[in-house]
């Protein structure tokens, strides 16, 4: 375990330098990200007003867009982390030195997101403030009720991403497929079947689903039955374990190609 | 003992067979030399060893064990490729690649500080690695390799774009990394210079096959009497140097054409030489046995000619 908290310790060090170090992105980033959450929530507040909808069922989709767009931003920062990591690591010249670790090279990019999403977490959520403050609009937030279900689900996107990464070993170049399941990945935060079953099916559906239940409901983490802990745990087991096969596979064939590195 | 067996390792990408059934060993502390033209299959082979790449046939062993399950003892610097992040400065590069294989603490920062001061850094540690110069970029990525603490290091043309001075400095480092660390180091390199300095054996690869494989003192002795160098009075015309490689010896053209050097197997064939300069009247100054390097030695297995 000691090996896992130092490779957590560094990752997380190395995120705080090169925010600090790539200034300008990190800054254009922040603006980009609150800018474009101002842009809808003021889209969808006039779109609100001229159909006449009442300023307290107004405020319930206010709130419940909030909070989508929160946990849009978390799912896409750990999925899209694994496969750019990867990218990128490739074109600095140093995914060689991340395979040559005895640590495993999934678990090292598993556990660099882990650093990452908490790093990005912790940013969204002095935004998320910024922005209330902005718009007025205040919503209670139970930090621990959310983080617990974000921190169960999200496992099934890092398996994602663990395919994505996967394959950005194989193919290179695999912008088209992240853009494309970055637009895919809203529907798994914004649609929610009516059968917990399906929704169970559905990586990260379910998860989102209680965190709205959490928010909006005024409920709390411990207010989940065992079912539904059983539902998250179940999904974010069988969608990690698929990326953890398909990119330990991937890496399988990269090796036999002589792919790893050559970008 | 015996730190890398490399067995019958073949690897083909698609239909070009870029390593055909090579056989080496290194023993445990010596530093040795693959060399071979580009394209002999050098990084192949390093890269087969750090598991890497999964060749198509035989077998690599890490002190007698299987390099797949050898992670801990194998670090390695490789050419054409950063090997850094460059904007990290060296302290935190090597914290980060100590804490990427599940090391760290007090002893890694200690470790750290040693290296940084062995290898001169010290007052370049704060300074991000993209704003040192190309010879430091590359002690800080040996110092890398250092930190990890495995008893293998391969370098993959660890000199390649250096000046004079950052080449000596690297070349005493590897030097004093094999002797007093008790290192084994496999490198690659085109520099002949670099092998017969530091290197204790040597492997020569062509076409994918390994056509040499001895110790640099053994080869150096094999060849030691066979070059002479003939100074004559002017330089050649054309029409002589032709004549004069019409026979049988491999004969190298130097100083506009007014040296030449021979590598024979036998001392009586210097009359042979001597004899077809006479015939077209060629002045001979002096003639006298060259102190052989490895880089003649070198040609001179993989057949190359050099005028």
């Amino acid at each position: 375990m000691k090996k896992f908290y130092y490779l957590f310790k560094v990752s997380v060090e190395k995120i705080f330098k090169e925010l600090k170090r790539y200034k300008f992105n990190t800054i254009s980033d922040l603006i980009l990200f609150y800018v474009l959450f101002m842009a809808m929530f003021l889209g969808i507040q006039g779109f609100g007003t001229s159909l006449g909808v009442s300023s307290a069922d107004m405020g319930d989709s206010l709130e419940g867009f909030i909070i989508g767009y929160f946990l849009w931003t978390v799912m896409i920062m750990s999925f899209v982390d694994i496969a750019y990591n990867v990218i990128d690591d490739a074109n600095k010249g140093t995914l060689e030195q991340l395979n040559m670790s005895n640590i495993n090279l999934s678990q090292i990019l598993v556990v660099r997101s882990m650093a990452n999403l908490l790093v990005n977490v912790l940013l969204s959520i002095v935004l998320l403030f910024i922005i209330m403050y902005t718009t007025n609009k205040w919503i209670e937030l139970k930090i621990l009720s959310i983080v617990i279900p974000i921190f169960i689900g999200i496992f099934s996107i890092l398996g994602i991403g663990l395919i994505c990464g996967g394959l950005a070993l194989i193919f290179k170049k695999i912008q088209s497929l992240l853009n494309l399941a970055q637009f895919f990945l809203i529907g798994l935060v914004t649609v929610f079947p009516k059968s917990k079953f399906i929704s169970g099916l559905i990586p990260f559906n379910y998860v989102a689903g209680k965190i709205f239940f959490i928010v909006l409901g005024g409920n709390s983490f411990v207010d989940l039955s065992v079912l539904d802990y059983g539902i998250m745990i179940g999904n974010s087991i069988f969608y990690f374990a698929i990326g953890l096969l398909v990119f330990n596979q991937c890496v399988k064939i990269a090796k036999k190609k002589g792919l790893l590195g050559q970008y | 003992m015996k730190a890398i067996e490399v067995e019958n390792l073949t690897k083909y990408y698609g239909k070009v067979k870029a390593v055909d059934n090579i056989s080496f060993e290194i023993e445990k502390g010596k530093i040795c030399g693959i060399l071979g033209p580009n394209g002999s299959g050098k990084t192949t082979t390093i890269k087969s060893i750090c598991n890497l790449i999964i060749p198509d046939k035989g077998n690599i062993k890490i002190f007698g064990k299987d390099n797949k399950k050898s992670a801990e003892h194998i670090s390695a610097v490789f050419e054409g490729t950063r090997n850094l992040y460059w904007r990290l400065t060296p302290k935190e590069n090597l914290r980060y690649f100590a804490g990427i294989r599940g090391l760290g603490g007090r002893k890694i920062e200690n470790n750290i500080d040693i290296l940084l001061d062995k290898f001169n850094l010290t007052d370049k540690k704060d300074v991000m690695v993209n704003n040192l110069s190309r010879g430091m970029q590359q002690k800080v990525a040996i110092a890398m390799t250092l930190i990890c603490d495995t008893e293998i290091i391969l370098l993959d043309e660890p000199t390649l774009g250096l000046d004079v001075q950052s080449f000596m400095n690297i070349k005493d480092m590897l030097a004093d990394i094999a002797s007093s660390m008790n290192k084994t180091i496999l490198l690659s390199t085109h520099d002949m210079n670099l092998v017969q300095d530091i290197c204790d054996d040597v492997v020569i690869l062509n076409k994918g096959k390994v056509i040499a494989q001895d110790s640099v003192e053994k080869l150096m002795d094999m060849f030691e009497s066979m070059t002479y160098e003939i100074i004559l009075a002017e330089s050649l015309s054309k029409s002589d140097k032709e004549c004069l490689l019409s026979i049988d010896y491999d004969l190298y053209f130097i100083n506009n054409k007014t040296k030449i050097e021979v590598d024979i197997f036998d001392i009586k064939e210097i009359y042979d030489i001597i004899d077809k300069l006479k015939e077209k009247n060629i002045l001979i100054k002096e003639i006298k046995q060259k102190d052989n390097n490895f880089e003649r030695i070198y040609l001179n297995i993989t057949n190359e000619e050099v005028n």
